[in-house]
């Protein structure tokens, strides 16, 4: 650890900032810098030092995961470590979680604006922790960061970010969805020094001691995250003492020019200029549900409006309009959430040689409406934001379809990606097998169904938007941790949107809670829909399906077991799911959010349906092979395949296959196509009655509110309302 | 720089080539002359002779017809001015009787009616569904993609078109339209 002088800071951090913005500003190029010195004249060292800080992050990291206590952390990797500059721009990272890599550029740039270099200070040693909506997307990803001084000068900083299975909200878990506010969202640090001298401060320790569920393993994650950090600031250390303080700086820059280069000529050479535009739904079903306050109590319908436009200079700019109003439940973001939607999409369907901040080119995110759940902090500074997937995920879906429309456009199909998936966050907590109290997530939802290619289906599962990891973990490993055990899991049966390819179908799993006696759970939020699927597919193909639980009885399920019958009831067709065979009275179905914990006994079984992915194109031209694919493996049924893709089919009993009956099939998808020609009405008529519907605003409470938040908060989006439906601008729901 | 054959483009375009084949496409530098060759196939394959500025779906396409440039199906059904959303000159269908909804989204993934309307845009001419939406009933319906042909073909591939044409969207003129002929009850 170096010694810093009182001289280490001579231009301040808010001066070397605004300096790096306006060299940006000015010349287009990341600190001015017109050419890469480094990379042209000494191309050895440019390669050699950056392997060797993608080493740095990456020991780090494997080191920490092994210290973590959570699951989410030590088993599904829900965690990320990496180096960033002196103003917070991010140079390297490890593998782990993408979505939260570019987040602590957010806090940093935070703590240079609150003047920490004055207050409370930065000195070596020191260690600063925030999960506030300032950069985290939610409570439970908790993030760290530890500044790196050479000669006595700050030249970087380190961070970990890890995912903590519980935070003291007001239900157990990882995805606090009841919260009316920040203060029920559990333990919160606003930009903290939490430690000194390497140390993490006593006072920190008892704070946590006293207010979360599961200090232990709280605990151990800081240590984690923190180990982490220092691991990197001892590599970045040894290359300052062989390269040089000056030589460390000119590279960690030129590494971010770099990638904003190769992102911007990405866009250049495989985009096409233009606008793309997407509207989405969720719904949040609580009426008549347990809440805390009165307003809590009501059916919610979420509405992101996302809109990319790409210049004629390759430059992105991302909006947000006609996102609606922010809620009293816990599913908020800041607009921290909707960098990691960036992040995520740039990563995934742009790509990148260096994997830092340059990596999203030049593209330019807007804020969304003041006031709507996706930048509801100027107005209302305590939203609650304990689930904020709720609405990350409908962006994040929208995300990999805009680009892929425009990649569609230039001809580069394979590289289109129709969406991505939605799950439920389902948090049960009870005793496991080591008799410890135990909060834990689903984290198997993470690596679900991927969209549909233009060339083919999507991939079923082990596809994370948020994770370049294939998977979140072993059951078994899961199992010694929780308090449930699976007892079975299969790809969902039609569970992907349905087009001419599908989308991923995603999961469903049988969750029987074991050992716990009792358990609570909470079904909460990354995406999941009740009742309006998301608005998010392209070329003709039917969105992925909304998403259902079902709980199944732990008496009735004793029983089966007790008498020896079948306990692994699984969904082999959603109009049959198999939990319904306990008969009535024996299970329920429900909807989201169930925001407090329900009390389910022991041999009770949770049917998790993770959700599919985004389709492509008019299921009337699927390949019928495509289909007999599907019916071998028990993943579509015969009337699906009828009624949706126009397939007659038979099964051999005797080969133990379905055949394809070509004869009836071409015959059934000529009337399937005479069918569409006559029920389709012009669309002026459709639009003319419509029109009168919306002037008598004959629509459901949750609609109108959404349509009238919207509008209220987008002069935008209110234009292109009215604009559509010809309504004077007076108009008002 | 890689370059391809039109015919191993035509394979991948429908979904014909080896995945490992597809696989190292996706991984190598990207040709420069992908666009030219992709609307080479999408023209051979098209009902119409109007020339393709640009493939918007697989089945609609803007065309120069004389000195406009047009949406137009693969069928050859034109759907006007390209700055317009399409979906003004298409026939739609909304799903709403638990029967329509439950052959495509059957029994448990049903959604409900009062929040959702599924509509599906079909091209008049061939019937191909071209679009779906899953919205609550009153959205205006989405105005996907809306392409700068003008700046794309002068600026990024050097080769301006011959007539220009002025990025901008024109939906609400014709809505606006639409309107005044609601008034003198047309």
């Amino acid at each position: 650890m170096q010694v810093a002088t009182k001289s280490s800071i001579q231009q301040s951090l808010a001066e070397q900032l605004k300096e790096a913005e306006e060299q940006y500003r000015v010349t287009g190029h990341r600190y001015g810098l017109k050419e890469l010195k480094n990379k042209e004249t000494d191309p050895r060292t440019y390669e050699s030092v950056w392997a060797t800080l993608e080493r740095v992050c990456e020991d780090a990291c494997v080191a920490a995961v092994n210290v973590a206590a959570s699951a989410a952390i030590g088993e599904a990797h829900d965690a990320v470590w990496g180096i960033a500059t002196p103003t917070g721009e991010i140079v390297c990272v490890s593998t782990g979680i993408i979505g939260h890599f570019a987040l602590p550029e957010r806090f940093i740039k935070w703590m240079i604006a609150n003047d920490y270099d004055e207050e409370p200070g930065i000195n070596p040693g020191d260690i600063f922790e925030n999960n506030a909506p300032i950069s985290s997307i939610h409570a439970n990803d908790i993030f760290d960061v530890v500044p790196v001084f050479a000669e006595g000068e700050l030249i970087a900083w380190t961070f970990g970010i890890g995912h903590s299975l519980d935070v003291g909200g007001i239900t157990p878990g990882s995805l606090v969805m009841a919260s009316r506010d920040l203060y029920t969202d559990g333990f919160i640090t606003v930009g903290e020094k939490i430690g000194e001298n390497d140390k993490i401060k006593k006072e920190y320790v008892n704070r946590v001691n006293t207010f979360t569920r599961m200090p232990f393993f709280f605990l151990l994650d800081t240590k984690a995250r923190v180990a982490g950090c220092h691991m990197a600031r001892d590599g970045i250390e040894k290359l300052v003492k062989r390269y040089g303080v000056n030589k460390f700086k000119e590279l960690t820059r030129e590494y971010i020019e770099d990638s904003r280069r190769y992102a911007h000529g990405r866009i250049l050479s495989q985009t096409v200029p233009g606008r793309v535009r997407r509207r989405s739904c969720k719904d949040i079903i609580v009426e008549g549900k347990k809440t805390i306050t009165e307003d809590q109590s009501r059916n919610f319908i979420m509405l992101s409006g996302m809109e990319m436009t790409i210049d004629r200079n390759a430059k992105i700019t991302w909006s947000f309009e006609g996102t609606s109003k922010w809620l009293p439940l816990g599913v908020n973001n800041g607009m921290a959430g909707l960098q990691a939607v960036a992040t995520c999409v740039f990563c995934q369907v742009v790509g990148f040689e260096y994997h830092n901040s340059g990596s999203y080119g030049d593209l330019k995110l807007v804020d969304a409406p003041v006031g709507s759940f996706a930048n509801p902090y100027p107005v209302n500074p305590s939203a609650p934001y304990g689930s904020p997937w709720a609405g990350i995920m409908g962006f994040m879906s929208i995300g990999y379809e805009m680009f892929s429309r425009v990649y569609y456009s230039r001809g580069f199909v394979e590289e289109v990606m129709a969406g991505t998936w939605h799950c439920p966050g389902i948090d049960v907590s009870g005793q496991n097998l080591s008799d410890l109290y135990v909060a834990l997530v689903n984290v198997e939802m993470v690596p679900g169904g991927m969209g549909s290619r233009a060339i083919g289906d999507g991939e079923d599962y082990s596809w994370g938007c948020i994770y370049p990891n294939a998977d979140s973990g072993t059951a078994e490993g899961l199992e010694t941790v929780g308090p449930y055990v699976w007892l079975a899991r299969r790809l969902a049966v039609d569970g992907g949107g349905k087009g001419k390819y599908r989308g991923g179908l995603g999961l469903n799993s049988l969750y029987m809670i074991w050992p716990a006696e009792k358990a609570g759970w909470t079904l909460t939020d990354t995406g999941i829909t009740n009742r309006v699927p998301h608005n998010n597919t392209l070329y003709g193909a039917y969105p992925p399906p909304i998403i259902k639980q079902i709980v199944g009885h732990g008496k009735e399920m004793k029983k089966r077991i007790d008498a020896k019958q079948d306990v692994v009831l699984s969904r082999e067709d959603p109009r049959q799911p198999g939990l319904l065979k306990l008969g009535e009275g024996n299970y329920h179905l429900t909807e989201s959010p169930i925001l407090f914990p329900e009390s389910l006994e022991r041999y009770s079984v949770i049917e998790a349906d993770h959700g599919g992915s985004a389709g492509f194109g008019d299921p009337l031209e699927r390949e019928p092979a495509l289909v007999k694919k599907d019916l071998d493996h028990d993943l579509t049924t015969l009337q699906t395949a009828r009624d949706v893709w126009g397939v007659e089919a038979r099964y051999d009993e005797a080969k133990k296959e379905w055949v394809v009956d070509e004869a009836a099939t071409a015959k059934l998808k000529a009337a399937l196509l005479e069918k569409r020609k006559k029920r389709g009405v012009p669309f002026k008529e459709w639009w003319k009655k419509s029109r009168e519907r919306v002037i008598k605003k004959d629509f459901i409470e949750p609609v109108s509110r959404m349509f009238k938040e919207a509008i209220e908060l987008s002069p935008a989006y209110s234009q292109e309302f009215k604009e559509f439906w010809g309504l004077p601008d007076n108009f008002s729901l | 720089m890689s370059e391809y054959a039109k015919e191993e483009l035509a394979l991948l375009l429908d979904g014909k080539l080896a995945w490992d084949r597809v696989q190292e496409i996706i991984k190598d530098a990207k040709d420069s002359d992908r666009f030219e060759k992709m609307v080479s196939i999408y023209q051979s394959r098209a009902a119409f002779k109007e020339p393709i500025i640009m493939p918007l779906t697989p089945y609609l396409f803007i065309v120069q017809k004389g000195k406009d440039y047009v949406v137009k199906c693969k069928c050859g059904q034109e759907y006007g001015d390209y700055r317009v959303n399409w979906k003004l000159y298409s026939s739609i269908f909304v799903r709403e009787t638990d029967e329509d909804l439950d052959s495509v989204y059957p029994g448990v993934q049903k959604p409900d009616r009062d929040f959702c309307q599924v509509r599906e845009y079909y091209c008049p001419g061939c019937g191909a569904q071209l679009e779906v939406e899953t919205l609550p009933p009153g959205m205006p319906a989405d105005f996907e993609f809306l392409p700068d042909i003008d700046a794309f073909h002068a600026e990024w591939l050097k080769k301006p078109l011959k007539e220009k044409t002025e990025f901008c969207d024109n939906t609400g003129k014709v809505i606006a339209g639409w309107v005044k002929d609601l008034a003198s009850g047309k």
